[in-house]
């Protein structure tokens, strides 16, 4: 077998798309064959580059999602309430943001300060977890104030769900509204075999003329 | 199913180059699929099952939306916000931008070259399960992936070495 022959079969021969005879015959001509075999290398590595490109990794609960439009009554597992809740998170808008390294990093970067938003008008709140390493299982909690709900879910101000976290940035959107314009505190919870992470935010609910809720998230401990 | 939801949500991710698209695309499949749980358990391939299916709702939403012009921007502002935060390593950010690179390299294929490579070199399909899923021949999707990867290597400038292309020449 030549160098023409071998380098227009490289494609299938790493693909392994050749028949085990000219497998193997490819095999020979690339251990006896500098040149080919650099070429061979430079493939692979190519290759390689390819192999190594991701996709942002999914907001945080992708797995309750994806089942989320599902009737309940075909539902086997999942009864979290949650769901119904959460499906709905993708209309609203933000609300305040947090980004936090957990676990390798005990340092919580300090979030936004004013949100702003109407009476009984649903908004997200989003919340990054920054990860250096892929969590298999990790339990995420919220607990609201009881003039505080998850929108579209009447009364539920507590909530909880298993989750995987990805490396890197996992991203949690969840709209939550106020009925009252009362104090308040906002306290999430992730939590990883023995370590825990909390959150607490000061929710300071005023009414304004306009009739607006003015929610300040002075920091989180 | 549940097994194979990050496995589909990256494909669909990998076909539509968003992540508000790619949920919807998943969440179609797993709507219309939850219902027959007892009968995807006689099939032999499942991940690949599913991928044909995913691929082909990926191709009826695409005909269907290629008729109307409008189309949802996504919403990456809270992301953008993120990255500002913290310091990011230095091989971090070589491998970031490679991955722009290779992004920028794909833009450049059509739509066929770009989701065999993809698929293959990326998802690691084998060309026969992609011949299933694509509903294309082998011999076809051959040939757009080694023009998809003639083009990807001249966009990142990573000719073939000088000896491949005096033979080939």
């Amino acid at each position: 077998m030549n160098c023409k022959i071998v380098l227009s079969e490289l494609d299938d021969f790493l693909d392994a798309e050749l028949k085990p005879m000219q497998h193997a015959q490819v095999q020979s001509h690339l251990s006896q064959c500098d040149s080919c075999h650099q070429a061979w290398q430079q493939e692979l590595e190519f290759r390689q580059l390819l192999k190594e490109h991701t996709v942002p990794a999914p907001a945080l609960g992708l797995e309750e999602r994806a089942f989320a439009k599902i009737p309940k009554q075909a539902k086997k597992t999942n009864k979290n309430a949650f769901v119904a809740g959460f499906s709905g998170a993708i209309a609203a808008g933000v609300v305040l943001m947090i980004a936090a390294a957990l676990f390798f990093n005990p340092v919580v970067q300090t979030p936004v300060a004013n949100i702003t938003l109407a009476l009984h008008q649903s908004k997200k709140v989003k919340m990054v977890f920054d990860v250096p390493e892929a969590v298999a299982e990790a339990t995420f909690s919220m607990r609201l104030p009881e003039h505080v709900e998850i929108a579209g879910s009447r009364g539920l101000h507590q909530i909880e769900w298993k989750t995987a976290l990805k490396k890197g940035k996992n991203l949690l959107s969840l709209p939550i509204v106020a009925n009252a314009a009362e104090v308040g505190e906002l306290i999430a919870e992730i939590k990883y075999a023995d370590q825990i992470k909390r959150f607490r935010m000061k929710l300071d609910i005023k009414a304004t003329e306009q009739g607006m809720l003015k929610i300040t998230m002075p920091g989180v401990a | 199913m549940k097994p194979h939801v990050s496995h589909l949500y990256r494909v669909a991710y990998r076909l539509t180059n968003q992540a508000e698209a790619a949920e919807d695309l998943l969440q179609d499949v797993m709507l219309h699929f939850y219902p027959k749980c007892q009968e995807l358990k006689q099939i032999e391939n499942l991940k690949s099952w599913l991928s044909r299916s995913l691929y082909n709702r990926f191709i009826d939403n695409l005909r269907k939306n290629k008729r109307n012009p409008i189309t949802e921007a996504a919403d990456d502002s809270a992301l953008s916000v993120v990255v500002d935060h913290g310091l990011v390593p230095e091989h971090e950010t070589e491998q970031e931008l490679m991955q722009t690179r290779i992004e920028q390299s794909l833009d450049k294929l059509n739509d066929d070259q770009r989701h065999v490579v993809m698929l293959h070199d990326m998802e690691g399909y084998t060309l026969t399960e992609l011949s299933d899923i694509m509903g294309t021949p082998v011999g076809t999707l051959k040939s757009r992936l080694h023009r998809a990867r003639c083009s990807i290597r001249q966009t990142l400038a990573m000719e073939p070495s000088e000896t491949l292309m005096r033979v080939k020449g």
